[in-house]
């Protein structure tokens, strides 16, 4: 895809960029003195109308931080109005992950027996953006018949596979491993559909997240659930932009933390090893942090791409994430410095 | 006026319980009412839910799931439309829930059959495809059974895993021999030492592969084996395919009805996802909806003879925008009326968000205002009849389908740079041929910045103003006068522009202009809004808030002035028009003439792709981003009515 196929998704993206909050507001925000402060701060962005709109609700937390949510998966559709062909279905796949997560809170709902109005409450509103049945889902008596459910839609071969293994452990692990590594699996596949610079720019954007999932997985495999080299090697990834096959191999045979980071190439390497005695935790948001960084790093390259696009809205997202840690955290009373120490982005 | 929408009227339609079917067709084959759902409306419409339609509803839902499996299963395509059909949801539910039992009844039978069937051919197929290898070995399979120094197993693994499986057993000895393809599945042997049966096992697991051991019952040489398993396969063939005989006929018997019924179901069910919305009361049914305001009389007249007298219609026009404030009610929908000519403009501003109800429509300024920046940048007479036919070719999807819209924009921006192109006398990057009816930009560029700023105030100022048109609109006088976009902000924003002029011209105003000009309307932006809210009984603000209100005030001042500095662009990429011109004749110049012309030809080419698209993601950018940000909230919802299918 060419610059002109680009040029008003491009100068949609520049315009959205700039709607994005500064550093300077995330800190105003962190440091209200309560939650009704940051959310009276919040009416002076452009989040004022998910804020106005969740004012009358009952429990306007709540109802702020669906609108917030909400409002990324607007930005998601407004980018992909303005897409057509490969490159919109790229988009429409990374769309798809707030789907995936939909579906994985649905099946643990009904595997520890929620009420249904309780799962719906967590469920990120995709409005017509979901192929998802969820009140046939909500209505399933078991994991089992909500994967029957499922037919016709692409996560019910993944989950099918993995029904045998969640009826003998009765453990969700396997089928949201299996979940997971499916859309990721469709996910890259989009990605390599396209051609050129835009593939380039993909396999850049793209497998950078890949790297950093697959690292954090490495981590938590290793460290939470122990399991063994080749179920690590099967639960990760093949695709990833400097961490390899061969990188995941020797880390999945460390026998410790510091020879797990130590096989990593860098920046990983450099990211993880101050980190190594603060938990898996800080890890993960230091591996967050780097991606938002080069998230950032990749919107002043070539402009007319699609990683541009799938940068700012991962910037995005991590927006969305922080001001609801921010809301949380605000209405937990937790102190400035503890909300920070959690969010995405680098203020 | 096209900067408004079309008015919408909220309307309350009350019918009897028996006569709402007759009603949903009306309003369904009118489609001209946008529902909304009675759980919206408010607190006071709480007691009015009517969970009957949910359980129809979910009736549907099944209904339409058992006839589309219906339908694979007979190997029948879609539902046909087949005429017009009477909205009678519990009628039709009735009539097509025991034909379609009877159906499932049928197919069941032939399905089932086939079901087992297709289980015991899978592993049948299975098991020969791993005979047909051991049978090279000529062992007998209970030794196979009981290896002493190796660990044997069979599995299906999911295709795309087999790489990953295969690379996760890297590190230790093992064979894994893909045996064959089982639909989406592999079927491997894999071999290992018995003390590492363990991690195999696990690794085959984390596979996702499914255990795919030989029936016990079979013994014997792998080869006598197969011979019975081959026995078997050609019975259950035969089999197969009387039952495929079986379900053509069920086919062709049923074919008519079951499309007749899946149409009535199709038709009903849409009727009954729009009941969802509705209230109820013990004998009556409440329908809430938006309608376009000029649709009314029709609607009325059509519910009269439908219903002959037996509804009330409540109609108001839509509530007016609350200030501030969180919207007590869903808000109206947003169908925009822009003329013909404009309406190819309205993709501009969708692609950005749709308007909501209350604020004005930018279709027409921000639509007039891409066309005139793209020939103010772009302006050359024969550069822009290129793209003016180009535009006028996609108009009549002459070469490419499906980009009328973008043709007609590409025509206008066409037509605007040929316009420019005359004002400023240039025809393919040539100047002379036409005499300049304005000016050439190279010979005055400090004349032409001058005049994009100016144009960029000018622009600027529009925002501003339609911002304070949609606060009074709203009825917000506090944001019309305090907001940093409206009137202190225009107040600031022409101040400035004149302090600004006043130095450049050599005439500095002095410290009482200058305050009165720049510093009171700051003054007032950083400390008005709080105080307004302390008089209104918001409460001391706090320092943090005057610290906030005091960063942004400065935050808007810098962005007033590097928003109009970025209509500098205008200047600029015109005079770079002009410069690659000159350019593109120095070099054809400098070589002999067929090759300069054949410069002159690919320049012209180059400089239409690629600088006209910059030019166009610019004044794009100047409309998305210097112009929409001061006034459009573009956070509406598109006008979707209500039909039926058919």
């Amino acid at each position: 895809m060419g610059a002109t196929y680009y040029a008003r998704p491009h100068a949609l993206v520049r315009a959205l960029l700039g709607r994005l909050l500064s550093a300077q507001e995330k800190r105003r925000l962190i440091a209200a003195e309560s939650v009704e402060e940051a959310l009276r701060q919040l009416r002076g962005t452009p989040y004022a109308a998910e804020v106005e709109g969740a004012a009358q609700a009952g429990d306007v937390l709540q109802e702020v931080e669906r609108a917030l949510e909400r409002n990324l998966v607007q930005s998601y559709g407004r980018v992909i109005r303005a897409l057509s062909g490969p490159p919109q279905a790229l988009i429409v796949e990374a769309l798809r992950r707030l789907e995936v997560d939909n579906l994985k809170a649905i099946l643990r709902g009904l595997a520890t027996g929620a009420p249904a109005g309780e799962i719906r409450a967590v469920l990120v509103p995709l409005d017509r953006w979901t192929l998802l049945p969820v009140e046939r889902l909500l209505a399933a008596p078991s994991v089992a018949e909500a994967v029957q459910a499922l037919g016709g839609l692409p996560y019910a071969r993944p989950l099918a596979a993995a029904l045998e293994r969640y009826e003998r452990e009765r453990s969700l692990f396997p089928l949201e491993v299996a979940l997971d590594l499916d859309y990721l699996r469709r996910l890259w596949a989009r990605g390599e559909a396209l051609r050129g610079s835009d593939r380039a720019s993909v396999r850049r954007a793209l497998g950078t997240r890949y790297d950093v999932l697959n690292v954090t997985w490495l981590l938590r495999y290793k460290l939470i659930y122990r399991l063994s080299p080749q179920e690590i090697f099967n639960y990760t990834l093949p695709y990833g932009y400097r961490v390899d096959d061969e990188t995941i191999r020797r880390a999945a045979m460390a026998g410790d933390l510091a020879t797990l980071i130590e096989g990593l190439p860098e920046p990983y390497r450099g990211v993880l090893a101050p980190l190594q005695d603060s938990g898996i935790a800080r890890m993960e948001v230091a591996l967050r942090r780097y991606l938002w960084r080069d998230a950032r790093a990749l919107l002043s390259g070539y402009p007319f791409q699609v990683g541009v696009i799938l940068s700012y809205l991962y910037l995005k997202e991590a927006e969305v994430r922080d001001l609801v840690a921010i809301l949380e955290g605000k209405s937990l009373g937790r102190r400035p410095d503890e909300i920070q120490a959690f969010l995405w982005s680098e203020l | 006026m096209t900067l408004t929408p079309v008015p919408m009227a909220r309307i309350f339609l009350v019918t009897l319980g028996g006569d709402l079917p007759r009603a949903t067709e009306v309003l369904g084959r009118a489609g001209v009412v946008q529902l909304v759902a009675v759980a919206d409306l408010g607190a006071w419409a709480g007691g009015l839910a009517w969970p009957e339609a949910e359980a129809l509803a979910a009736q549907y839902d099944g209904l339409r799931r058992r006839i589309g499996a219906l339908m694979r299963a007979l190997a029948l395509p879609g539902t046909p439309a087949t005429g017009p059909v009477q909205v009678a949801p519990r009628q039709i539910a009735a009539l097509a829930e025991p034909r379609l039992a009877q159906l499932e009844g049928e197919v069941g039978e032939i399905a089932e059959r086939e079901r087992t069937l297709g289980e015991e051919a899978g592993q049948l197929n299975t098991a020969a495809q791993q005979l047909q290898l051991l049978a090279l070995l000529h062992v007998n399979l209970e030794r196979l059974r009981h290896l002493e120094y190796l660990h044997f197993t069979a599995a299906l693994v999911p295709e795309e895993n087999l790489e990953r499986l295969r690379g996760s057993l890297a590190g230790m000895p093992h064979a894994l021999l893909p045996v064959a393809r089982h639909g989406e599945q592999q079927l491997v042997l894999a071999f290992t030492t018995r003390g590492l049966a363990a991690p195999l096992e696990r690794a085959l697991q984390s596979a996702y592969a499914q255990r795919a051991d030989l029936p016990p019952d079979l013994s014997g040489t792998p080869a006598e084996a197969l011979r019975r398993v081959q026995a078997r396969e050609a019975e259950l063939l035969q089999e197969r395919a009387g039952l495929e005989q079986a379900r053509g006929a069920l086919a062709a018997r049923w074919r008519a009805e079951l499309e007749r019924i899946a149409w009535q179901v199709e038709v009903n069910a849409a009727a009954v996802e729009a009941w969802r919305r509705l209230g109820q009361t013990e004998h009556t049914r409440l329908v809430a909806g938006w309608l376009p305001a000029d649709a009314l009389p029709r609607l009325q007249v059509v519910l009269a003879e439908a219903l002959g007298g037996r509804f009330a219609l409540s109609v108001a026009p839509a509530p007016p925008a609350t200030p501030g404030e969180a919207p007590a009610s869903p808000q109206p929908p947003t169908q925009l009326r822009n003329p013909a000519p404009i309406r190819p403009l309205e993709a501009l501003v969708t692609t950005y968000g749709e308007p909501n109800y209350h604020e004005l429509d930018p279709t027409l300024p921000a639509g007039l205002l891409f066309v005139l920046m793209f020939g103010v940048m772009f302006g050359d007479v024969g550069q822009g009849a290129v793209l003016a036919v180009a535009g006028w070719l996609l108009t009549r999807e002459v070469g490419l389908r499906g980009n009328r819209t973008f043709g007609w924009i590409l025509l206008a921006t066409g037509v605007s740079a040929t316009i420019f192109g005359f004002l400023y006398g240039t025809v393919f990057l040539t100047e002379g041929l036409v005499p300049a009816l304005w000016f050439q930009p190279l010979s005055n560029p400090t004349y032409f910045i001058q005049v994009a700023v100016i144009f960029g105030i000018a622009v600027i100022s529009l925002a501003l103003a339609l911002n304070m048109a949609n606060a009074l609109r709203a009825g917000d006088r506090v944001r019309f006068v305090a907001d940093r976009r409206g009137l202190i902000g225009l107040w600031f924003f022409w101040g400035a522009a004149y302090a600004a002029y006043s130095v450049i011209s050599g005439r500095p105003l002095g410290a009482g202009p200058l305050l009165l000009l720049i510093g009171l309307p700051l003054i007032l932006m950083a400390f008005l809004e709080p105080v307004l809210g302390f008089v209104r009984g918001a409460g001391w603000p706090g320092a943090l808030a005057i610290v906030q209100s005091l960063v942004e005030t400065f935050d808007t001042a810098v962005r007033y002035v590097s928003n109009t500095v970025s209509f500098i662009r205008l200047a600029a990429f015109a005079i770079a028009h002009e410069g690659i011109g000159i350019m593109i004749f120095i070099l054809a110049g400098l070589v002999p003439v067929v090759a300069g012309a054949a410069i002159i030809v690919v320049g012209n080419a180059f400089v239409i792709g690629l600088e006209g698209l910059v030019v166009f993601i610019q004044a794009l950018r100047l409309d998305y981003y210097e112009f929409f940000t001061k006034f459009f909230r573009a956070d509406g919802t598109p006008f979707r009515p209500f039909r039926l299918p058919g």
